[in-house]
């Protein structure tokens, strides 16, 4: 779903479009009745019939420059060009034969209503009236002129009239519709903007949860959980960095290359690596396996999101595992990239966590989904703890996933 | 979904709800033309019971396409198109057996005009390639047909002439409705393009500008609590029993805040700021938080008519929604008091309510004694 054209623009793309269809319609008129010209010349031979097909080629072309151009000057053209064919047709099938008792469908109902489709040039549905309305009054009085001349008589001809009015409905009908939806639009328009802006801050507001985990809530929990005594340097390190983060501008901004490529320079310039070796630091021992290659495959934002992720999975597992070892496996499917964390510890029941405890809600699914991508857990008391994420592998320029530049 | 199967009205609801009008007066001009037909080929003696019979079946048709027009309508699907063609198919074969021995028939058939009326009518809610092949195929049987009843019967008319007016008529408008819906998507397709650009120009404009915001609303939180108990803390470089002590107690207050946050949903958050002083009874029940479920389309439909309702001054009482799991998904139902007439409702809600249908799956509505009911599906991933 689109949110549609802009009042400003609609009325002359609707206008466009609807004399492009009335234009095409035309077209297949004419060349029926050029058909028509042809099969009587050949059924009935003692018939002169090839004026009348000859006389819708100057049409045919005017309505194909009239199409091509969408001019007035080519409007007009094609209208006095059609008046000159429908009385050059209209003569040529009223002197060949007998037009009462049949129905103006088989004989010269086609190019005149052709001639009402002319559609104009206008962006409002009341200027295509005008020029319905001008090009069905040219061809009637061309077509009844051209009937009298050869002596017929002159029917009614219900089948272009019902054109007409059909068309007339149409038009009519567009513009009252369409002061309906110039006032609708506006109302889309603004929430199109706000889901924008509502979407954007979302992603933000994420991205700050977590990071106020990953930082203060983390040194919050880890004082409350010390003994009395000195401050534990690394700590007090860390405190330090959170206060300086904390206090930068740029904490929740992207100005660095938020989309592209990373530079290509292996798996170890990761985020992820980065948070394995992280973890080694703080004693655990992380076993990295499969598709790592692939990681250097990822944009910079998922890269750098599935990092923290992967950084808050290694310390969760440290906190609570009550084991120092974890794997993490990577495997790639060209469109996307499955990471695993899998530890071996004693497990949890993953409906037993409190609405309050952020580490995987927020540090890690809640990063992951905002960059497009998708985790999920399974634990087992006493059966380890298996994380899985999901994150879109970036698409070439020719439209298809990036292929991987080696093993 | 691609390009080639997209329609007119699934890209621009609001837009096209002018066409559900036409739809319905064609569909009219459509049945009053082969009425009155029919009653003139009756008189140029076809057979009575047929030829209403005729009639009744390709009533049937445009029954289905106008139910489909309208807002709360079942959508045209691809089959049921299909099914609309051999329906009207079926409707020019009684009534060519109606007819069978009138030489009018073959130069006077109500049919071809009646059927570019309902394919025209049809051709706002299917993609243009559908609408173009299936009226050719429609055009060749009806064409066929005729050749074969002009020749059997020997008319008056060449037989090729008759087959031709036939499908040319049919031909004709397809074609045209067809170029029109094909004209009208690409230029869609290519406003959308450009808003897409434009709306990622937007967003890289506000970005820095939101995480400011978002920055400073988390730096009120810490600069009252966390900046002053580190700072502190690193200049003592001790841990003491109350040191512990707050540091839980802080922590606990944070986790608090971000649950507050997290446990409100973007739907409450417009609600909330939308609602007027005078409409405070404005209600969202999401205690499951499906609203986080609905994607961009469908929030932004449902945006739109949360803020056309908050702009609505015959709404008396404000509104409430509720969003609940169903066996599918989740339902929404959305219910405000409306002190207006069914008519000034239809004048002011249609649009948005033809963008939820196109954007849920599900979408319905009541109107009774001024109280509005919306209902509305979505599948939550």
């Amino acid at each position: 779903m689109t949110i549609g054209l802009p009042a400003h623009l609609a009325p002359r793309t609707t206008s466009r479009s609807f004399i492009s269809g009335m234009h095409t319609t035309a077209f297949v008129c004419i060349a029926a009745a050029m058909v028509l010209a042809v099969v009587y010349e050949t059924r009935w031979t003692g018939l002169i019939m090839w004026p009348a097909l000859v006389a819708m080629m100057p049409m045919a072309v005017a309505l194909a420059l009239a199409e091509a151009l969408k001019t007035q000057l080519f409007g007009v053209v094609y209208l006095v060009v059609g008046t000159a064919s429908v009385y050059w047709f209209s003569l040529t099938i009223a002197s060949q034969i007998e037009l009462v008792g049949i129905t103006g469908a088989v004989t010269v109902a086609f190019p005149k209503i052709a001639m009402l489709l002319v559609g104009g040039t206008g962006a409002r549905p009341s200027s295509g009236l005008l020029w319905c309305l001008g090009g069905f009054a040219l061809a009637e009085s061309a077509s009844a002129i051209a009937i009298a001349q050869a002596r017929g008589e002159y029917v009614f001809d219900e089948t272009t009239f019902a054109a007409f009015v059909v068309v007339l409905f149409v038009l009519a009908t567009t513009l009252v519709g369409q002061r309906g939806a110039d006032r609708s639009q506006a109302s889309l328009y603004t929430a199109a903007r706000e889901e924008l802006v509502a979407a954007l801050r979302h992603k933000i507001e994420v991205r700050a949860a977590a990071l106020l985990h990953d930082t203060v809530l983390n040194q919050l929990t880890a004082i409350s959980a010390s003994t009395s005594g000195e401050l534990n340097p690394l700590l007090a390190e860390q405190i330090r960095q959170d206060l300086s983060l904390l206090a930068s501008p740029v904490w929740l901004s992207d100005t660095e290359a938020a989309d592209g490529a990373q530079e290509d320079s292996g798996w170890q310039s990761t985020a992820v690596y980065e948070a394995i070796m992280e973890a080694s630091a703080l004693g655990l021992d992380v076993d990295a396996t499969g598709d790592l290659a692939s990681l250097a495959l990822l944009d910079v934002e998922p890269s750098r999101e599935l990092g923290r992720a992967v950084k808050q999975c290694l310390v969760n597992v440290l906190a609570h595992s009550g084991t120092r070892v974890a794997e993490v496996a990577v495997h790639s499917s060209g469109t996307e990239l499955l990471l695993m964390v899998v530890d071996s510890g004693r497990g949890f029941e993953p409906s037993s966590i409190g609405t309050d405890r952020f580490g995987l809600r927020h540090s890690v699914l809640g990063r992951i989904e905002a960059v497009g991508g998708s985790g999920q857990i399974w634990s087992t008391p006493g059966r380890g703890t298996s994380v899985v994420l999901r994150v879109p592998m970036p698409v070439s320029r020719t439209g298809v996933p990036a292929l991987r530049s080696g093993s | 979904m691609t390009t080639s199967q997209l329609t007119r009205h699934q890209l621009d609801p609001a837009g096209t709800r002018g066409v559900q009008r036409m739809t319905i007066v064609l569909l009219v001009i459509g049945v009053a033309w082969a009425l009155v037909k029919s009653a003139f080929q009756v008189i140029d003696g076809a057979n009575l019971p047929l030829a209403a019979l005729g009639f009744a079946v390709f009533v049937i048709p445009c029954l289905v396409v106008g139910r489909s027009a309208g807002v709360t309508g079942t959508t045209l699907t691809s089959r049921t198109h299909a099914a609309v063609q051999v329906l009207l198919l079926a409707s020019f074969a009684v009534s060519t057996w109606a007819g069978w021995s009138t030489d009018a028939f073959t130069r006077d058939h109500w049919a071809p005009m009646a059927f570019g009326i309902v394919i025209l009518a049809m051709s706002p809610y299917r993609p243009p390639r559908e609408i173009a092949a299936y009226g050719t195929v429609l055009a060749i049987a009806v064409g066929g047909m005729i050749y074969v009843h002009a020749t059997l019967t020997d008319a008056a008319l060449p037989a090729r002439a008759s087959a031709v007016v036939s499908s040319a008529g049919i031909l004709a408008v397809c074609y045209g409705a067809a170029t029109f819906s094909r004209r009208t998507i690409e230029a869609l397709q290519r406003w959308q393009a450009r808003a897409d650009v434009a709306s990622d120009a937007l967003a890289d404009e506000l970005r820095d500008n939101i995480a400011q915001s978002v920055h400073q609303d988390r730096l009120t939180i810490l600069e009252r609590d966390v900046v002053p108990f580190f700072t502190d803390l690193l200049e003592r470089t001790r841990v003491t029993d109350d040191d512990r002590e707050r540091a839980r107690a802080i922590a606990g207050a944070i986790r608090g805040i971000m649950v507050a946050d997290a446990d409100r949903s973007w739907l409450t958050a417009i609600v909330e700021r939308d609602s007027r002083s005078a409409r405070s009874a404005n209600i969202v029940d999401d205690s499951q938080l499906l609203a986080a479920g609905m994607d961009i389309n469908e929030r932004t439909a449902l945006r739109a008519l949360i803020g056309a309702i908050d702009d609505d001054p015959t709404v008396s009482g404000g509104f409430s929604i509720t969003l609940a799991r169903d066996d599918d998904g989740c339902v929404g139902v959305l219910s405000a008091r409306l002190d207006t007439s069914e008519h000034s409702l239809r004048v002011r809600y249609d649009p948005f309510f033809a963008v939820m249908k196109i954007a849920f799956i599900r979408f319905s509505f009541d109107f009774h004694h001024s109280d509005l009911i919306v209902r509305f599906s979505y599948v939550r991933p």
